[in-house]
């Protein structure tokens, strides 16, 4: 469970600085009348984005969870019995798909709103071609019975990707909804509020599957990810 | 007379104004599929209330048995294991979190601070109704093959899943699809909470000017919003065991003579993941009783509450502290002592800023104007309370008390004084004191005093002899005790005056129902404020509030949720919205 403390610590220092400014030590029986201007200032973080932000931190606690439940009972030396080629060519899908929203989200900023319909839908196929290559690799390690057994390294590959692969989806629906109303609707929103909350959501979920992959298979990051989840 | 701010400049710009609210349009999306977050309120209190009544006749079940031992002919000891399970998991998760944080977070928050609705409404709607999904999943495990689960409320394995425990085909399969559910389900609830928290207060609603039941329904949820992972990456993994045969807990197993498809899995890490949601569990139920708690007797005894600023603090240190003493529930686990010094020491820790609180409300009643209403008898009750509860807590966080007294009936009173009685008494106290702001009508003081008085003493009656009966040694989870050389005779009578008891306290619980329904029609008129409080919600220009709460003017705050009693003003409080000076020469 260290993992998942050491999560919880970053979560609670970002809390931490928040709260910090926010005047806890105010003595607020002494201070009648209004401290702050009666117009609350712009926010700098639109809801959306902040409630994105939340649920993103919660997910990633979820998958915190599983990698420290996969450190307690899978031991250090099993592997997933899998040839970890196809899973870097999702990766870089996925890596790909990322970069592509980065890309359209430039795009929309400026204002080139065709070339960022252009870079979402790369982005969805990317994100599709990801999905696919999962799945593949669960059919394969499915129909050589590795799933459904007692084999824990296999069990927390489908596990893991399963969930993964749900929020991608998710992920994915919402890249099909901003795509389709630049292209269907006669006067469509702004496509750029949208494509940045798609370009927040699919770096999470980029970053949280390459500290799966990591953990899953040897990469060079592998080494860091087992000291933070099996210290000693 | 208040001021107020309008206009879509005047607000906050993430407020939503009047004109950007969504509007219902027909009876069924005012008031079934809404998205005003009262009558969403409205919606998870009923359905929360209702299954906890059918958790609360459970518990009758339960006793009939514990009490009078075979006269009942329907409850075997599968049956028994049934009971206890279901009461436990419905009590604890499908009433008391649902209650708090759907309930009277989703008529709070928004009211409290002066905000129009919750920042996603359409969200919020959708939260409600995947609760109500979870509810009847967990209530079609009534109904399934086998019926519902008996694997206990913690749900362990390997034997939640082993052929023998009662709801082994598709009573947990339901039980863990339900839990499943209500994650996603409160999710979504949750993130609009906090949102709506951070970003639609109404202008000068700084965070130290937000009253204390905003504050502990808000860390409440930021608390749920990281425990319930836990619990739901032990469901699909138990899930998994169980449909797929996949091995995350499941040990070798041999069963009747055969061995069984399973190998390898880890109970204890089950208890990890369970503990981890629910130790904090604990505190998501507790932190908004404590924040109601606190304004209920600020208002009630006419006074500010004392030690504004270290009730937040420890408000907020307890939220923290709450994700570092789940292994106190393990200490029979057989894990490393070591780790049990250090969750016995971090236990103890915990209780410092819960004795805060305790001491900040006792000071708070000291020299008030208290006002005995049926509100304040229940939030005073609930101070007894959880510091009877919280007492034997401490023996219970100290390894060496822990061991032998684990697994017997003085945990059963201790969790139920702590999260079972002391929440419950907060509730009632809640309902009794928004009620008119709810419905415009008074509940009836005098039938409010007898669901009181009956249900406070009862409560006592029932577990104080539950905590002997625990030191005597009798076990928890025994279908009968009768015939147990260790267990003296004595301990049945005392089980049978305990059944006696529950029946009562039940049955009282219909006087409250009563009160509820008939002071709808007959309720005294409650006019906006009635308990002269000073929050927003009670300041809103109609009782019951419409959709959009203010009206066409946003309210502005200028001071502290807590000016009673205050010198020199013209009437003992101050409302929050008021600008005015209290008098000439009184500090700005």
């Amino acid at each position: 469970m260290s993992l998942v403390l050491a999560y919880l610590a970053v979560l609670g220092a970002f809390a931490a600085r928040w709260l910090a400014r926010q005047h806890l030590a105010d003595r607020p029986w002494l201070a009648v009348g209004s401290p702050h201007p009666l117009v609350a200032p712009a926010a700098t973080t639109s809801p959306t984005r902040l409630g994105l932000s939340i649920f993103l931190a919660s997910a990633g606690l979820l998958f915190s969870l599983l990698v420290a439940a996969y450190a307690m009972r899978v031991p250090g030396t099993a592997l997933v019995p899998l040839n970890p080629r196809l899973l870097w060519l999702t990766t870089s899908l996925l890596a790909g798909a990322s970069l592509a929203l980065h890309g359209a989200r430039a795009a929309a900023r400026r204002g080139r709103e065709e070339e960022a319909t252009a870079a979402l839908g790369f982005a969805s196929a990317a994100g599709l071609g990801f999905l696919g290559g999962q799945a593949f690799a669960w059919h394969a390690l499915w129909q050589a019975g590795h799933a459904q057994g007692p084999d824990a390294a296999a069990a927390f590959f489908c596990l893991i990707t399963a969930l993964h692969g749900l929020h991608i989806l998710a992920g994915l629906v919402a890249l099909a909804w901003i795509t389709a109303r630049a292209a269907l609707l006669p006067r469509p929103p702004r496509l750029e509020p949208g494509t940045a909350l798609c370009t927040l959501y699919w770096d999470a979920l980029l970053a949280v599957w390459l500290v799966l992959f990591g953990l899953l298979f040897r990469t060079p990051w592998s080494g860091l990810i087992d000291a933070l989840c099996r210290p000693g | 007379m208040s001021d107020a701010i309008t206009g879509p400049q005047g607000g906050s710009p993430l407020l939503p104004e009047a004109d950007d609210l969504y509007h219902p349009h027909s009876w069924w999306t005012r008031y079934v599929f809404s998205q005003d977050a009262k009558v969403i309120a409205i919606q998870y209190a009923g359905t929360a209330l209702a299954i906890g009544f059918v958790a609360l006749i459970l518990s009758w079940f339960i006793r009939l048995q514990l009490g009078f031992p075979g006269l009942a002919t329907f409850i075997g000891p599968a049956e028994y294991y049934q009971l206890i399970t279901m009461h436990g998991m419905i009590m604890v998760v499908y009433m008391l979190t649902a209650v708090f944080l759907g309930g009277f977070g989703n008529y709070l928050i928004p009211l409290m601070l002066g905000a129009r609705d919750m920042v996603f409404p359409y969200l919020n709607m959708l939260s409600y109704w995947i609760y109500l999904l979870a509810v009847l999943v967990l209530v079609a495990s009534f109904f399934a093959p086998g019926g519902p689960t008996g694997a206990g409320w913690t749900l362990y394995p390997p034997q939640s899943i082993l052929a023998g425990t009662p709801g082994q085909e598709w009573g947990i399969v339901l039980m863990l699809v339900s839990l499943i559910l209500f994650i996603a389900g409160f999710t979504m609830g949750g993130v609009n909470y906090v949102v709506t928290v951070l970003q639609a207060r109404a202008p000068g609603m700084t965070l130290m000017r937000m009253p204390l039941t905003v504050w502990g329904i808000f860390t409440a949820t930021v608390l749920a919003l990281l425990a319930f992972p836990a619990l739901l990456v032990g469901a699909v993994m138990m899930l998994l065991d169980r449909l797929l045969g996949t091995s995350f807990f499941m040990p070798a197993i041999i069963e009747a003579g055969q061995r069984l498809r399973y190998g390898g899995g880890s109970p204890i890490l089950f208890q990890h993941l369970f503990w981890f949601f629910g130790h904090p569990e604990v505190y998501i139920v507790a932190l908004p009783a404590f924040g109601i708690v606190s304004d209920l007797i600020s208002t009630h005894a006419r006074k500010n509450i004392f030690g504004y600023r270290m009730m937040v603090w420890a408000i907020l240190a307890i939220g923290v502290l709450s994700f570092v003493v789940w292994a106190h529930h393990m200490y029979v686990s057989g894990m490393n002592p070591y780790f049990g010094f250090f969750f016995a020491t971090t236990t103890l820790i915990i209780a410092i800023p819960t004795a805060i609180k305790v001491y900040n409300w006792v000071l708070t009643l000291w020299r008030g104007d208290i006002h005995l209403t049926v509100p304040m008898l229940f939030a005073i009750a609930f101070i007894v309370t959880f510091l009877n509860g919280g007492l034997t807590g401490l023996f219970l966080g100290n390894v060496v008390v822990d061991v032998p007294l684990s697994d017997t009936m003085f945990v059963v009173a201790h969790f139920h004084m702590v999260m079972g009685v002391a929440p419950i008494l907060v509730i009632f106290g809640g309902l009794y004191h928004w009620y008119p702001k709810v419905t415009g009508c008074m509940l009836d003081a005098r039938l409010g005093q007898i669901h009181f008085w009956i249900t406070f003493l009862g409560a006592y009656a029932i577990f104080f002899p539950m905590h002997y009966l625990g030191l005597l040694g009798v076990p928890r989870r025994y279908y009968e005790t009768a015939g147990l050389g260790f267990v003296p005779p004595s301990a049945e009578t005392l089980n049978a005056f305990i059944s006696l008891v529950a029946f009562v306290v039940g049955a009282a619980q219909i006087v409250f129902l009563f009160n509820l329904l008939r002071s709808l029609r007959h309720g005294a008129p409650a006019g906006g404020n009635p308990w002269r409080a000073t929050t927003l919600e009670w300041q809103t220009p109609e009782t019951p509030p419409p959709h959009g709460n203010w009206g066409p003017a946003l309210p502005v705050v200028y001071r502290w949720p807590y000016d009673y009693s205050v010198p020199g003003a013209p009437e003992d409080f101050v409302p929050q919205n008021q600008p005015a000076p209290v008098r000439a020469g009184a500090v700005p």
